[in-house]
Order: C-alpha cells, then structure tokens, then sequence
C-alpha cells in the first residue's frame, strides 16, 4: 500500500497550489491561482492522469509563484510623498512600520496599557496576599527591582547606546521628555509583570517558578531598553514620528572611500536620517540631516 | 528591439509552441515535455519581454464545453519578428512541434 497515496489527490493539490500562492505577489496573487487551478484541471482531466506527475507538475508552481514575487514591479504609492508629477522619479516602498507605533501619542497609549495592566493586577495581589502590609513590601519585589537594574547595565555591552549625532534646536526637550515618557511606561510593565507572574505560581509546587519570574524581569528588562533605544532612534527629531522608507546606501567594499548605511526619510519632510552600517571614525552615529523649505514642495503637510 | 532579442532554446519552443496553435499553459508543457517549473516561469518572461500577451477565454465558452476558462496566450508582432529569428537560429524547431492552428479564437 502506498503510504503516500493520499497526498496525490486532487484536493491535496489544490491546497498545495493555495500555500504556494502565498508567495505569489498580493496584487497578482488571484489571477495565478486562477489559472493555476484551470491547468490543475486541465491535469487531472488529461488522458490517463498520473497523480504522482501532477504533484509535480503542482510543485512547478512554486518556481512560477517564485519569479512572479522576485520580478513583480513595486505598487504603486499612495502615501504623503508627492511624486506623481514626478515620472522619472521611483516610487519608494510602501510603509512596513505598525501604525500604532507611528506617532509619538499612539506608541505611549501602547506602552501605557499594559502598564496600567500590571499596576492594578500588582496591588490587588499584593493586598489580597500581604493583608495590612504596605504594596510591594513583600520580599521578592526588591530583588525584582534589583534584577532589572542589572539588566540595564549590560545593555552597552550588547548594543550602542548612543541616540545618534543630532543638530542641537528647539526640540530637544520634547525628545528626552518622550524617551523619558517611554522608559517610565516600561518600568512599571517589566517589574510588575514578573511580580504578578511570580505571584500566581505556587513555589510549593513548582519549585522554580520563583527563579523563572527573575530570568523573565532580567530578559524583558534587556530587551525593553533595546527596544526604547532602537526606536528613538528611528524617530525623527523634530516631530518624533517614526521614519519611514528605509533605503540600503553604499557597498560593504568600499567603506574607506564613501559611506555605506541605511538612509530613513521623516514623512512629514523635516530630515532624513543616514545610518551607518560599520561605524567609522569618521562616521559612527547615526546623523540626522535637516531638510530646508526647498523640499517642501515633495510633502503636502507644512512642517509641524 | 524585440525582433533582434535571441531566445534560449527552451523559450524559443515555447514560443514556437504557442505559435503552432497550443495556446495554455498545460497543452504548451505536454507538446514540449518540459516540466512546469520551466514552462510558466518561462511563459511570464515572455509575457514581460511583450513576446506574447495572454488573454483569458470567455465564461460561456468554457461553459459550453463544461470546463473552467483557460488563460490562452498568443505571439505579439514582436513576438512573431523574434520567433522568426530563432527558427533561423534553431533549424530543428519546427520539427519538434506539431501543427495545430486555431484552437481557440
């Protein structure tokens, strides 16, 4: 008996040509399963049909849907850019970056919701559980905060720390009070979150669960840092909206004669920021470089 | 432009195939006998290069003849300059691919 019997039927075949149209291009993605399903057909409906030639045949869609992805046109953009009377001029890709990231307001809303999650959650537990006490006077919360306050320590070991080389102006207390903002949001989520994980475990049963709430503290500590550094960074200093259009600059080989790094545009047209990809002497933090009113006629929003 | 473009063996069969009258993707793999990892990725090259523009049939057709609608593809002018241009390169091409004009409209 052919084991492998149920895998070269017709309906097999067609769920094998929908997970491959998963790599066909989104724009195109209907009309090549459309087809691919006639010829499907087509197959099964030949004279003296081989199922085992049709689960190949199906498969040689993978190298079709494959050439489709790698050689479909960019669609075309319908963001703030203006570049429609602009023929010669490419249309960039389209924003990958979450929406609710975007702007400053939203990403604190963000980060202010499972805070304020963990708050209530932490007091109810710590109420309920240490009756008369004051809140978080029960022992593990300190080594809590301990925990975490290593874990931002060995963050320049593992990433720059750096914000990048910014032109000093008028803004610049609205960026630290935001970066500030979002560092007070996750203190309280980091912290609160592994007491209120090592408060609903029961250590008599899981012996472990203690050590388990400390290792997540420390690792979500680390990772949350990263992540406010990192996304500071691709913020735009003027209206710390989050930059957009990333576009691969330079050759890794000739990093001595010209710069090579990632440039990210702000969308509302104050600056572009240029990131290095090895940082050099001469080049090592990320530079942010002010657009005059000359580019404005590219962005239909004035400048905030 | 594309009258002077020079085809690998393979596209100038499938091109010659299709000229012959076999105008979707499954007859076009079984008259040339490549597989169908070579045949549609090739058919979107030519369609690309403008060497054959696709077309697909109408619904009551296909239904007349109880079957879904078939994606036919057929030789641009271009595509008729360049295949002409490949059979003088590959003599051998006609021999391999049996006539079989207007199969559809």
């Amino acid at each position: 008996m052919n084991v492998f019997a149920p895998f070269h039927s017709e309906r097999m075949h067609v769920a094998l040509l929908h997970a491959i149209a998963r790599l066909a291009p989104e724009a195109r993605r209907e009309e090549w399963l459309a087809e691919w399903r006639t010829e499907l057909w087509h197959a099964w409906h030949a004279p003296s049909p081989r199922p085992e030639a049709i689960t190949a045949f199906c498969l040689g869609a993978y190298r079709d849907a494959l050439w489709l992805r790698n050689n479909n046109p960019l669609p075309r953009f319908s963001g703030p850019l203006r570049i429609d009377d602009r023929p010669d001029f490419p249309d960039p890709p389209p924003l990958a970056e979450s929406r609710f990231l975007e702007s400053p307001a939203s990403c604190l809303m963000l980060l202010g919701f499972p805070a304020a999650i963990c708050i209530v959650l932490s007091l109810l537990l710590s109420t309920s559980r240490h009756a008369g006490a004051p809140p978080f006077s029960a022992p593990p919360f300190s080594a809590f905060l301990v925990v975490f306050a290593v874990s931002w320590l060995i963050v320049p070991v593992t990433t720059r720390v750096s914000l990048g080389d910014y032109p000093s102006n008028s803004a610049w207390p609205r960026r630290w009070i935001f970066f500030a903002a979002k560092i007070a949001l996750i203190v309280p989520s980091v912290v609160l979150g592994a007491f209120v994980i090592a408060s609903f475990g029961d250590s008599s049963q899981v012996p472990i669960w203690p050590q388990c709430a400390i290792w997540i503290d420390f690792w979500a500590g680390h990772a949350a840092i990263r992540w406010a550094l990192s996304d500071q960074r691709q913020r735009c200093p003027m209206c710390l909206r989050r930059l957009a259009h990333p576009v691969r600059m330079g050759d890794h080989s000739r990093i001595l004669l010209e710069w090579n790094g990632t440039e990210l545009m702000c969308l509302r047209g104050h600056g572009m920021l240029h990131v290095p990809e090895e940082p050099a002497v001469w080049f090592s933090k990320p530079r942010w470089l002010q657009f005059d009113p000359s580019w404005s006629r590219l962005f239909p929003t004035p400048k905030a | 432009m594309a009258g002077e473009a020079k085809l690998s063996h393979t596209a100038a069969m499938i091109l010659h195939t299709i000229d012959a009258g076999f105008g979707y993707g499954f007859s076009i793999m079984e008259t040339t006998g490549l597989p169908s990892g070579t045949v549609y990725p090739a058919m979107r090259r030519l369609e690309r290069d403008e060497l054959i523009a696709s077309q697909w049939e109408k619904q009551s057709i296909a239904d007349t003849e109880q079957r879904p609608p078939r994606k036919y593809y057929k030789l641009t002018r271009s595509g008729k300059a360049t295949l002409k241009a490949a059979q003088e390169r590959y003599p051998l091409l006609v021999r391999l691919v049996p006539e079989r004009k207007a199969e559809h409209a």
